[in-house]
């Protein structure tokens, strides 16, 4: 016997229903009624009805599972979703499926890169990318590219590529670095193809829509961030040229710091502190918006008539990767000199 | 002296014992909660070595009790085609992230990523691939977590911070890890004694390279091996702008601020993959596979003989510098490992654009 069921079903569920009396699938198993409890079930990526067809083909690895009227699959990973499968009862009964996308489903998206100027130093370092949603983090870098836009050609080598994504724990936000071989002054690379970024030039960062989220869904529309690349910078940041707005005492307004820098996004987290009078580190919480040249720390009680101290990791660092204690290549030929990694501010009324 | 001898001889018996249990002593039965794997190595008695950025772990796992594999052909012609069948998934939701060889009995292991985030473990198996599942095994586990603050989060309450593993390694009882970490471009090297232990006495070290006497940068390690140099143990790292430095594992002590040697700069955009060490008529000869150049043989006894670091601008052949090295005619290989004395397996792109995985012999080298 020879069953061909093609099933094309709109729900939106990812616990489908029924879709036959002998027949049924979820994203995460298939359920055949059947009495022969004997019976070999294998479930193929791809649409197939013959057994030809299925001749050089490997079957999805799984588990097999039975009660007295029903044999039931689950695959090692759930059934993409708009993936084409089929089913194949002892190898010769086809039943073809394929797993629906939710009409109204919410594409991947970029929600935010960082930094967002409209100019970029010619030896910064690295982005960062906020995505609505967990990002396919395998070969992620053959989806982002950066376009000359004098010529409109892609720059050859301009991005590190790395086997491990360089994703944040939730998968949303992706690190990219510029080749840092070519933005080290003196190695090889940064000698013979130079800077990735030429001062002057102005370029085009795209993310192409084929880039898919965790589910294999692609984004909606490309994403494309411009910018100019202005001269190099190779001034550590320095904490003494922050400026504060500071709020008043009994509340809980946030004390803004105005940056001197646009500051490396994901080096500001955990890196700044708020240490009261006596010595304790205060509660609350900080919003970086570097895109801002800003951050802003909310305490959780209210702020009482004291001089506080601010201290930094003196791992901050710019956009180019020059920190508070030193320069992101460094010439030793140069002594270091101690940073100021603390400024107090007095709260009154 | 009776009591001498007695200590002896109970001693003596008990000795074997230990020493046979004495790595997995500690090893508990279950499910290691293996978040993702990131890299892998081999240790000794067939002990598996996870690297899992995802729980911010590092995770033994006993496999001496597997059987040896069957492969009178180790060539799988599409293995991105296979593990697409095998998982159900289009291939490029589908990445192989690391290929190890377990030295014991030759089973080559093969960690792939799925975007979900999941990982699965392949033996190579009578020319397809077997899932090794990790969710009941024997296993011992470290934290690794402290590497990066885990308490950065951003407004919207993702946690920023992660440290991503590049590259393992067992050498001198104690396993070392590599990694880049996504927040600041900087070296995060540390070694851990195993067994691992609830108070681990590791060393955490910032790892500088100059280039060309001129300037210094922190840089991550991409892939690493030890081997002895002028018979010292030493750490061969490669970086990821590019020079290959050493320095010796003796410098490997808590807080310290090493900084390498740098015998070789490898040419543009050319990110390492792995590199291993071969053996030909009692002379060594290291492998090193990268993203964007050939497959690179070096002779150990020029880096032993490259005494100084490069201080001064040698121009010996277009884009690279230093220890000399000869291209061997595979390109795009992708994973890399020794399969036995005489032989490697590797994982290539061919020309095609599939990829494949196969063997070749020293005869190369």
């Amino acid at each position: 016997m020879r069953l061909r069921i093609i099933i094309l079903c709109l729900l939106q569920t990812l616990a489908i229903g029924a879709q036959s009396s002998k027949f049924s699938f979820t994203r995460t198993s298939v359920t055949i009624t059947t009495e022969d409890t004997n019976a070999q079930i294998k479930v193929y990526k791809g649409s197939y009805d013959s057994e030809n067809q299925i001749e050089n083909k490997t079957a999805i690895l799984g588990n097999t599972s039975h009660t007295d009227s029903t044999l039931i699959f689950s695959p090692l990973i759930p059934f993409q979703k708009s993936g084409s499968y089929t089913t194949v009862i002892n190898d010769h009964t086809f039943y073809e499926f394929t797993i629906p996308l939710d009409p109204n489903y919410k594409h991947l998206k970029v929600d935010e890169i960082y930094p967002n100027t409209a100019t970029l130093p010619a030896n910064f370092l690295k982005w960062y990318i906020a995505f609505s949603k967990p990002v396919n983090p395998t070969n992620i870098y053959n989806h982002i590219g950066l376009v000359d836009n004098a010529t409109n050609t892609k720059v050859d080598r301009a991005l590190l590529p790395l086997e491990n994504a360089l994703l944040s724990k939730d998968g949303t936000l992706l690190t990219l670095w510029i080749e840092p071989g070519r933005q080290k002054r003196d190695l090889i690379p940064n000698k013979r193809l130079g800077a990735v970024l030429k001062e002057g030039a102005s370029y085009t960062l795209i993310i192409d829509k084929n880039l898919k989220d965790v589910d294999g869904i692609p984004m909606d529309s490309s994403f494309e961030y411009t910018f100019k690349v202005i001269t190099s910078d190779r001034d550590q940041p320095n904490i003494k040229e922050w400026e504060f707005s500071i709020p008043k005492s009994n509340t809980k307004d946030p004390l803004i710091i105005h940056l001197n820098d646009v500051l490396d996004y994901g080096s500001v987290y955990n890196n700044i502190t708020i240490i009261s009078g006596n010595e304790a580190v205060l509660e609350g919480s900080f919003t970086i918006k570097t895109n801002e040249n800003k951050v802003l720390f909310y305490p959780i009680n209210n702020w009482t008539n004291d001089t506080y101290t601010l201290k930094c990791n003196k791992v901050i660092e710019d956009v180019s990767g020059n920190n508070l204690e030193r320069l992101f290549d460094r010439n030793i030929q140069k002594e270091i000199v101690q940073p100021t990694l603390q400024r107090t501010f007095i709260i009154s009324d | 002296m009776k009591k001498l001898l007695l200590t002896l001889i109970i001693g003596l018996l008990c000795a074997p014992i230990f020493a046979n249990n004495s790595l997995t002593a500690d090893f508990t039965s279950g499910n290691p909660e293996i978040g993702s794997i990131n890299a892998m190595t081999f240790g000794p008695q067939g002990i598996l070595f996870l690297g899992d950025s995802k729980n911010s772990q590092i995770v033994a796992v006993d496999l001496s009790a597997a059987t040896k594999a069957t492969n009178e052909k180790l060539y799988i012609k599409d293995i991105e085609a296979l593990l697409g069948e095998l998982l159900g998934a289009d291939s490029d939701q589908l990445q192989i992230i690391d290929m190890v060889v377990n030295p014991v009995n030759q089973n080559i292991y093969i960690g792939a990523q799925h975007s979900s985030g999941k990982s699965f473990l392949f033996l190579v198996n009578n020319g397809t691939l077997e899932n090794v599942p990790l969710t009941s095994v024997s296993f011992s586990k470290v934290d690794v977590a402290n590497v990066v603050s885990e308490d950065a989060k951003d407004r919207r309450g993702r946690s920023l911070r992660k440290l991503a593993i590049t590259d393992i390694q067992f050498a001198d009882n104690q396993i070392m890890v590599s990694g880049l970490n996504n927040a600041e471009f900087a070296s995060t090297f540390r070694a851990i004694p195993f067994p691992f232990t609830k108070t681990q006495n590791d060393s955490s070290l910032e790892i500088y390279h100059a280039a060309h006497g001129k300037f210094e940068t922190h840089a991550p390690i991409k892939t690493f091996m030890t081997t002895t140099i002028n018979n010292e143990p030493h750490i061969i790292a490669s970086y990821t702008c590019t020079p290959l430095v050493v320095f010796p594992l003796k410098s490997l002590t808590p807080g310290s601020h090493t900084k390498g040697r740098t015998v070789a700069e490898l040419g543009n955009w050319n990110t390492p993959l792995d590199i291993i060490e071969m053996t030909k008529d009692g002379k060594r000869y290291i492998l090193m596979a990268n993203t964007n150049r050939a497959l690179m043989k070096f002779k150990v006894a020029d880096i032993e003989s490259f005494k100084t670091s490069l201080t001064t601008r040698v121009e010996e052949r277009a884009d690279t510098e230093g220890v000399d090295f000869i291209n061997l005619p595979f390109v795009n290989v992708q994973q890399l490992d020794k399969l036995d004395d005489a032989n490697f397996v590797f994982i290539q792109r061919e020309a095609n654009g599939k990829l494949a995985l196969k063997t070749s012999s020293n005869r190369w080298l």
